[in-house]
């Protein structure tokens, strides 16, 4: 039988991975629609050094993902385990 | 690049291309997004503390939380110095741009008020020119190549610019006058003056005289859905050569309930012969579109309005090409309507003040003289699109200014059509929305012809 303070604590953490599940969704959406793309019409050293930040951009936001990722999978397995314990 | 747009005006003087804009605008849209979700992700952190229950999961799923949270804050960290340095590139080049026209115009116009003494000397020199390039076998070809190039359309519109200088040093005004009076000082000369001296030189051996205008035939067309879109406006355009000749077309739009709104089409010249015949949009038009309103086209365009019930209340938006984009813009210029919109294509309106706080999109090739012609553009709350047709590619041979064509300029708006950035895409909205709620659609074409017999004086002739 689930105990009265992990009764709240699992529902705090279904709340979390409901959170973390539409956070996430919306940060991929952004990366597709909001990161500037590499087809671009110009040329020169400014063309370089705008590849080279978008690429920085590009990797900072897949780190985003990256931690939000993990952050849902460690929430979803401390609600199994939770679950378990009941 | 050919289809490279470049954007500029718009109550700004920055100028870049569509590409760089929408580029700048999802970063903006990017930081922004981030922002709400580092709030949200911030809250979330609040729900769970990592000794609750304790599960090593939690404490696991609260360090990535707070990862996310620091990553989050370096993405808009990020996207707001990437979208700065764009916005600030295209600042620079729009600063840099104006701070040169400025410079070039300040010299070449202190050049040409000092100058202007020798422009009698110089005729017979260029003749001369002329004769040898003649003979040495530089042909048309070779001619509309060299006014194809960006640096000799630059040079036409700073000389636009300077004619007035010229003529006035030329009749012997000391150069600091010639300096007051010009763009740089009172400018109370300008294009206007120049063109006015060209026509009053060409009147006295027969050229360049305006007649009186009647129209000549009336034809409805087939069209009953307002146009959405740029490429769509500009193919409704005439095309006088092809479609009996008219040069003005009038849609008219009704709803219940509301007054009833226009837009008027308004076509390019039809013969560049100097002396004026039976045809409006001729070069007599030309020239007394440089000098102000009052040409045949002008008048003709005013006449068919009022017969298509126009009055000076009506909502009524102006699309026009090359002669016909210089003379709506001075229709609109006059304050005579009720100017809702103006769309002009490759028309000389630099130097035309346009009504300012009416959603104007001027559209120029970058390798086309014609708007060149009409001097600086000076109508900077105008959205401005540029586009370099030929840009490292081969110039055609087989017509004349090919920059200036009907088939570059529809291919720009369908450029326009697909363009991202706001200032394009928001420009096409609101002329669209003119129509908009229209239940009955309809379009009439004006065929007009000058009528021999004396100089013309305002009205229809």
């Amino acid at each position: 039988m689930t105990q009265p303070q992990d009764a709240r604590t699992l529902a705090a953490l279904e709340e979390q991975s409901r959170q973390l599940a539409h956070i996430l969704a919306r940060l991929e959406s952004a990366r597709v629609a909001l990161v500037p793309t590499a087809d671009r019409d110009w040329h020169g050293a400014a063309r370089n050094a705008f590849d080279l930040a978008v690429s920085g951009l590009v990797s900072t936001v897949d780190a985003g993902i990256a931690a939000l990722r993990s952050a849902l999978f460690h929430t979803d397995r401390a609600i199994a385990e939770l679950v378990y314990r009941a | 690049m050919p289809d490279e747009l470049w954007i500029s005006g718009n109550g700004s003087s920055a100028v870049a291309t569509d590409d760089l804009y929408w580029a700048s605008q999802q970063l903006a849209r990017l930081a922004t997004e981030v922002t709400a979700l580092e709030c949200e992700l911030a809250l979330v952190d609040e729900l769970v503390s990592p000794g609750e229950a304790n599960l090593n999961d939690i404490v696991l799923a609260d360090d990535d939380i707070d990862q996310a949270r620091m990553v989050l804050a370096e993405i808009q960290s990020q996207s707001r110095i990437l979208g700065f340095g764009l916005t600030s590139a295209a600042d620079g080049y729009g600063f840099t741009e104006a701070f040169v026209q400025h410079l070039a115009g300040g010299v070449l116009g202190t050049v040409a008020g000092t100058l202007g003494f020798a422009v009698p000397h110089l005729v017979p020199a260029l003749a001369g020119i002329g004769g040898v390039a003649a003979l040495a076998g530089v042909d048309g070809a070779d001619v509309s190549t060299m006014l194809s190039r960006a640096a000799a359309v630059e040079a036409v519109r700073a000389g636009s610019m300077v004619v007035d200088d010229v003529m006035l040093s030329a009749a012997g005004i000391p150069a600091p006058l010639v300096g007051a009076l010009g763009d740089g000082g009172l400018d109370v000369t300008g294009v206007a003056f120049g063109a006015s001296g060209v026509v009053l030189a060409g009147s006295a051996v027969g050229l360049l005289r305006e007649t009186p205008v009647a129209l000549a035939a009336t034809t409805p067309r087939p069209i009953s859905t307002a146009p959405s879109g740029f490429a769509e406006r500009f193919e409704r355009i005439p095309k006088a050569a092809q479609q009996d000749g008219a040069q003005v077309v009038i849609e008219k739009y009704e709803a219940p309930g509301e007054p009833d709104r226009f837009e008027v089409y308004v076509g390019g010249t039809v013969t560049f012969d100097p002396v004026a015949t039976d045809e409006p949009w001729d070069m007599t038009s030309n020239m007394s579109n440089a000098m102000g309103g009052g040409s045949g086209s002008y008048r003709s365009v005013a006449e068919a309005m009022r017969l298509a019930g126009i009055d000076a209340s009506s909502p009524v938006q102006f699309t026009g090409y090359s002669q016909g984009g210089g003379t709506v813009a001075q229709l609109a210029a006059s304050g005579d309507y009720n100017t809702q919109g103006v769309l002009t294509f490759g028309g000389p309106t630099g130097q035309i003040h346009l009504p300012e706080g009416v959603p104007t999109v001027i559209v120029e090739h970058r390798d086309d003289i014609v708007p060149a012609l009409g001097g600086t553009q000076e109508n900077r709350s105008a959205v401005i699109v540029e586009r370099d047709v030929f840009g490292g590619e081969s110039i055609p041979q087989d017509k004349p200014i090919p920059a200036h064509h009907r088939e570059y300029y529809l291919e720009t708006a369908r450029l326009m059509d697909a363009a991202h950035s706001d200032q394009v895409t928001c420009a096409i909205a609101k002329l669209d929305s003119f129509a908009a709620g229209a239940s009955t659609v309809t379009s009439t074409a004006y065929r007009f012809e000058r009528v021999s017999g004396g100089p013309s004086s305002g009205g229809a002739g």
